[in-house]
């Protein structure tokens, strides 16, 4: 009996904040979204600002945006995870430096960032004017659009860029806890290096890597400080179409604005768990 | 998929991408040579977004095709470490809340922790979604 008490007295904190801050914004927001705002006398419940939202001529364009972007970020930075953490497990020299410059990114903001790579991929960026200082560009509009895109190009490579080592350190994590005896059996056995990787390192590797490339998938699903400040604004994505909501100056917007957060917060439910299946079975299936 | 798998290389040789990588497997040059342009790819990707932000931080009027910034001025970096700025003032109240953030996280976190880690009891994989994410 005490012991459940103590169990119950140990959790209860975090589940009082978690309940109060989490579960009860989600209420509130649900409720906002069926309508029910007392400060502008709306008390009933209903699915209009839902079946509006849905029927705006940018949301399907938003979606697809944000799962473009989300995904692509997604699997490049677990690309580049994996081959940035074979090579940084060997033995060379000035292994501490490259190893301290690679953790780099996670101790930046997104907004810091953001405002860098916009110095220096926009039209007008320092790349810009080095593919200008060579010849390969006349004027600042003959170089490619990677900011304001429709491809959300910039947004990506943020978020890839910050999100590379978060993975990495997982899977450099599990390659040193693995050692090298199952390298070195698959390699006597006359696997090439190749094969060595995909039968022997990845299946390994990926049980580890995979929930954090869930975590984040649904982060840049509804992130909205780079898709803000790097992103077209229109199709922007969901966040940003959901945060101009909020903020327009008409109230009735708001319910509209909350139904977009619910929407939210559903899709990246429902894509995780799709996600996870997946995973699952990829993971039986020897990677 | 797995025919090369297992074969002693040499007596029988793989076809298509699979030779390439054998191939590569007998060329030490070449993977010495990849994994240098990963080690400078992470170097240079991780410091190239910070060069512009540095350079501008040190300029004033610096107008396209010119790759560096005509004249040098640290008048944005006298600003930010003045007083009138605010700079400072917002830098100690981010640090505050970092602390106090992280102090209450801390003091949440562990025996929530403790309780999912040590004990069993009904209900705990409701609370601890993070063990489903495994896969």
């Amino acid at each position: 009996m005490s012991r459940v008490f103590g169990v119950a007295l140990m959790l209860a904190p975090a589940l009082v904040v978690i309940g109060v801050i989490f579960a009860g914004g989600l209420v509130l927001g649900l409720s906002q979204s069926l309508g029910y705002m007392p400060i502008i006398g709306q008390y009933g419940f209903g699915l209009q600002a839902y079946v509006e939202l849905l029927s705006r001529p940018g949301f399907v364009r938003s979606l697809v945006l944000t799962l473009f972007v989300s995904i692509t970020a997604t699997v490049l930075a677990v690309a580049l995870a994996v081959a940035t953490a074979l090579t940084l497990r060997k033995r060379f020299r000035g292994k501490k430096l490259v190893s301290f410059v690679y953790q780099f990114p996670l101790t930046i903001p997104h907004l810091v960032i953001a405002v860098g790579f916009l110095l220096l991929i926009s039209q007008s960026g320092l790349l810009a004017r080095a593919a200008y200082a060579v010849g390969l560009i006349r004027e600042s509009s003959q170089f490619p659009i990677l900011v304001f895109d429709d491809f959300g190009l910039g947004i990506i490579l943020v978020y890839v860029w910050k999100e590379v080592p978060f993975i990495g350190l997982i899977a450099l994590a599990v390659l040193q806890s693995l050692g090298e005896d199952y390298e070195e059996q698959a390699r006597t056995l006359g696997a090439g290096r190749w094969q060595t990787f995909r039968h022997v390192l990845l299946p390994l590797i990926l049980p580890g890597i995979l929930p954090g490339s869930i975590i984040i998938f649904a982060y840049v699903f509804g992130a909205f400080e780079v898709p803000y400040l790097l992103g077209k604004s229109f199709p922007s994505m969901l966040s940003v179409l959901s945060y101009r909501l909020y903020i327009d100056v008409d109230l009735a917007a708001r319910p509209q604005a909350m139904a977009m957060s619910i929407l939210i917060a559903l899709f990246v439910l429902l894509l995780v768990v799709l996600y996870r299946r997946l995973a699952r079975r990829l993971v039986r299936s020897g990677g | 998929m797995n025919t090369a798998r297992g074969q002693v290389s040499g007596t029988n040789k793989p076809r298509g991408r699979l030779r390439d990588l054998e191939e590569l497997r007998g060329c030490p040059a070449c993977v010495r040579v990849l994994r240098w342009a990963v080690l400078g790819g992470i170097l240079l990707g991780v410091v190239l977004p910070f060069v512009p932000l540095i350079l501008w931080s040190f300029s004033q009027k610096w107008f396209f095709p010119a790759l560096l910034p005509p004249e040098t001025t640290a008048r944005a970096w006298r600003y930010v470490l003045s007083p009138d700025s605010g700079v400072l003032t917002a830098l100690g109240n981010s640090v505050a809340i970092a602390l106090i953030v992280t102090v209450v996280n801390v003091a949440l976190g562990v025996p929530a922790g403790r309780a999912l880690g040590t004990v069993r009891f009904g209900g705990k994989g409701l609370i601890s979604s993070y063990r489903d994410w495994r896969c």
